[in-house]
């Protein structure tokens, strides 16, 4: 039982970490704190569907790598991120801003509207 | 109401239709390359390899070419590279994430292209560039701004398109 929670815990706080490796991690806690905070928003250009605090690809590291360099010189979150958007556009974001109408986003609920609406005209034709 | 199901799609049809036309929702827009030059790295890869600086990129076409030892389309565009070099085009490598003892075994196999070497090694001038791996490749004009970028290894068309951008100056 306790080896099964060991490992566990293991695992678990391998997955928390990610690839970060022990060197690449800032002193400062806070900073440190978001540093993770703001890799875990960054895509890995390199990868399918990762972070770059998910990732080894050098690419993440390196991405990790200026995050750290920039929050250490003072730069605020939202100017790292426009740091890296202005260079690699809204791809470098795990979750990019919706603009416009976000037609993939609604259409399960407009399909669901429409059946519903069609259900009903058929359920009153009968009755 | 006959006509209804074939209403809605339409509708839909036409919706897709006026998101597909705009690019500001496009999944995909990878690395645009930033306004102005970015950063050059000053550390040299080893004493006995030229460094350069931002400033030996004015008044002239220069490529910038990002490669790695470890990185088998480097090698791959090597000879077109040394080919480009030859005919008098001023190459400058930046190494990234690499070794430069790794570096250097490489060149003498492979032949050296460039015109002075500075080594990224924690890659912060990849990002900087807005590189998506190696290899990876910049034009830059006289005025110090890019005008042309490679993603990938530059095979004989990105050459042909290279060699036509500093012709048709």
């Amino acid at each position: 039982m306790r080896v099964s929670i060991l490992i566990f815990l293991l695992i678990a706080g391998s997955v928390q970490a990610g690839y970060i490796r022990p060197e690449e991690r800032l002193e400062n806690t806070a900073w440190e704190e978001r540093a993770m905070h703001l890799g875990a928003d960054l895509r890995c250009i390199t990868c399918q569907s990762q972070s770059v605090n998910d990732s080894d690809a050098p690419m993440a590291v390196a991405v990790r790598h200026v995050v750290r360099s920039k929050i250490q010189a003072g730069w605020d979150d939202p100017a790292i991120i426009a740091y890296l958007q202005q260079r690699y556009g809204t791809h470098i974001l795990m979750t990019p801003p919706v603009k416009g109408f976000a037609l993939p986003w609604v259409l399960p609920y407009l399909l669901l509207l429409a059946s519903a609406f069609v259900i009903f005209l058929y359920w009153r034709r009968r009755s | 109401m006959r006509y209804l199901p074939i209403l809605i799609i339409a509708v839909l049809i036409g919706v897709f239709a006026l998101n597909l036309r705009d690019d500001s929702n496009a999944a995909i827009t990878i690395s645009k390359t930033p306004d102005g030059l970015p950063a050059i790295p000053s550390a040299p890869v080893a004493p006995d390899f030229r460094a350069y600086s931002q400033k030996d990129l004015r008044d002239r076409y220069t490529l910038i070419n990002f490669f790695a030892s470890w990185c088998t389309p480097c090698a791959a565009e090597m000879p077109v590279l040394k080919e480009m070099s030859d005919q008098g085009l001023v190459i400058y490598g930046i190494l990234f994430n690499d070794k430069p003892p790794l570096a250097r075994a490489f060149l003498e196999k492979y032949g050296n292209p460039y015109a002075g070497m500075v080594n990224d090694s924690d890659g912060s001038a990849a990002v900087d560039w807005g590189t998506t791996g190696v290899p990876e490749s910049f034009l830059v004009d006289p005025k110090g701004k890019v005008v042309y970028r490679v993603a990938g290894p530059i095979g004989e068309a990105q050459r042909d398109k290279i060699l036509s951008i500093i012709n048709a100056r």
